[in-house]
């Protein structure tokens, strides 16, 4: 394999966004190829250089846009529910003369699908701790198609909630070096919290996943779960410590919503520790409408 | 509730679901337009104008593609013209307004990290110029596609799909973006 081969692909290559074969060719010039690794070092130090320029919005933009669009649509509802008022006396009731049909085709999806699992042959977790996830592609019909790496690359594909694939995806979401595959695998866990696993995963993602984006996925994903006792409380712990303002504001938008007792003095503490203005106002705002003080005594 | 479920709920008129649902993608939208316009009241207007699309033609969406596809498409297409309105890059103001005053948006970057990393402070204007440079030499489709797959981390095949394109496009978009960067930047690394 010539070094045309690395030069004309090394650009996509830094963004893993080779296809497989060609992956593999790539990284096995690589071992034998002082000059190339150097090309590709190059270019990776020029996406790191590239991170200067990456930009968080500032946290009070999302609320600011949060109300506006509120505003928006409440005006917006209110017309067209004069509109609807006049003319819903003239219409029949569809959904309800669909219902039985709707009904019926439910269980014949339900019954074909059912037919599928049964058909697919369960994956093994054997190895899956020690292997290095390569690639995740969602199918968009519940299923997932994972590349491992054991040394040798091998694709596996089922359901998630088959046990092979759930510990490949949570495997992927605390080391995958590539954030884009970290992300990829909460999008995917986001809706299955309840269970220990995942939810441990989620909970050391938002800790200690260094970028603020990722962070972000885990957050949202542990919404659902946060009122729970040990998510509470790494919950306190990010307000508290998390390089990022959106992050800890997050987390502030996320505890008010049922404030444990606890909370209180995270918030106390953030007035008094955190660097970032909208945040101790935040937390103000939140310790005033709790009617509880915003100093220690 | 799954996101299907809030998607019919909200076509059925519930402003909570719908609410739930814009929550879920909100903060990636805002990131993507505050990112390429660098400025407040342009992302927030693309917000805006990009949700309420959302709302007005939600009972349109017939789950042909996914939701996020769908989204992106919306706000992509709302962020290339606003890209393409800005005749000329270098007009346009980098300024972040911050508690201690308006500051240079890559100023104000390269001196947060600088803060984790102290090796950053020796980072030259002369990079940071460049690094500006950069993105202003960017076609905005190249701008685009680089900032969805460098920073919000999707992939070519969703970024291809937002922009209504192929992802062949979209991975020629990002490979002349990064022969770009190596040439403006190669005798930093």
């Amino acid at each position: 394999m010539s070094c045309e081969f690395v030069k004309t692909r090394v650009e996509l290559y830094v963004f893993s966004e080779l296809g497989f074969d060609e992956e593999e060719t790539f990284e096995s010039h690589l071992g034998d190829c002082a000059e190339c690794t150097a090309l590709v070092e190059e270019y990776r130090q020029v996406l790191s250089l590239m991170d200067m320029a990456e930009v968080e919005p500032p946290p009070a933009l999302l609320a600011d846009c949060r109300a506006g669009l509120r505003a928006q649509v409440s005006a917006r509802s209110a017309v067209e529910r004069t509109w609807q008022s006049r003319v819903m006396g003239l219409m029949p009731d569809w959904p309800k003369l669909l219902r039985p049909a709707m009904g019926f085709a439910m269980l014949a999806l339900a019954f074909y699908a059912g037919k599928q699992f049964e058909e697919r042959k369960s994956v093994s977790a054997a190895g899956l701790q020690t292997a290095r996830v390569r690639t995740i592609q969602g199918m968009g019909n519940g299923m997932v198609q994972i590349v491992l790496e054991e040394p040798r690359s091998r694709m596996i594909e089922g359901g998630l909630n088959e046990t092979g694939i759930e510990q490949a995806l949570l495997t992927a979401a605390r080391q995958a070096p590539d954030p884009v595959m970290r992300i990829e695998s909460l999008e995917l866990l986001r809706n299955r919290c309840s269970r220990d696993d995942v939810r441990q995963t989620m909970l050391q993602t938002l800790e200690k996943d260094e970028s603020p984006t990722v962070r972000l996925r885990a957050l949202e994903a542990l919404r659902p779960c946060s009122t729970e006792g040990n998510v509470r409380q790494a919950l306190s712990r990010v307000l508290l410590r998390d390089a990022s303002p959106n992050v800890r504001v997050q987390v502030i938008d996320m505890l008010v919503e049922r404030p444990p007792s606890e909370f209180v003095g995270a918030l106390q503490e953030a007035i008094r520790h955190d660097d970032n203005d909208y945040v101790r106002s935040r937390c103000l705002r939140v310790l005033s409408e709790m009617r509880a003080s915003p100093g220690v005594f | 509730m799954d996101e299907a479920a809030l998607i019919r709920a909200a076509q059925a008129g519930d402003q909570e679901a719908f609410e739930s649902l814009v929550q879920t993608y909100d903060q990636q939208v805002l990131r993507l337009a505050y990112s390429l316009l660098r400025s407040n009241e342009e992302s927030y207007d693309i917000y805006q104008e990009a949700f309420l699309r959302v709302h007005r033609n939600l009972d349109k969406f017939r789950f042909d593609c996914s939701f996020h596809t769908w989204l992106y498409r919306i706000v992509t297409n709302l962020c290339l013209d606003a890209l393409r309105k800005k005749k000329v890059r270098k007009e346009e103001q980098a300024v972040i307004e911050t508690s201690e005053g308006p500051k240079d948006r890559l100023e104000l970057a390269a001196e947060e990290r600088a803060e984790m990393d102290p090796q950053r402070k020796l980072l030259s204007r002369e990079l940071r110029e460049r690094i500006d440079g950069v993105l202003s030499g960017f076609t905005p489709r190249e701008r685009v596609v680089f900032e969805m797959r460098h920073y919000q981390g999707m992939r070519l095949r969703a970024i291809g799909a937002s922009l209504g394109t192929t992802e062949e496009a979209a991975k020629n978009c990002l490979f002349r973006a990064t022969q770009k960067m190596r040439l403006a930047l190669g005798d930093f690394v």
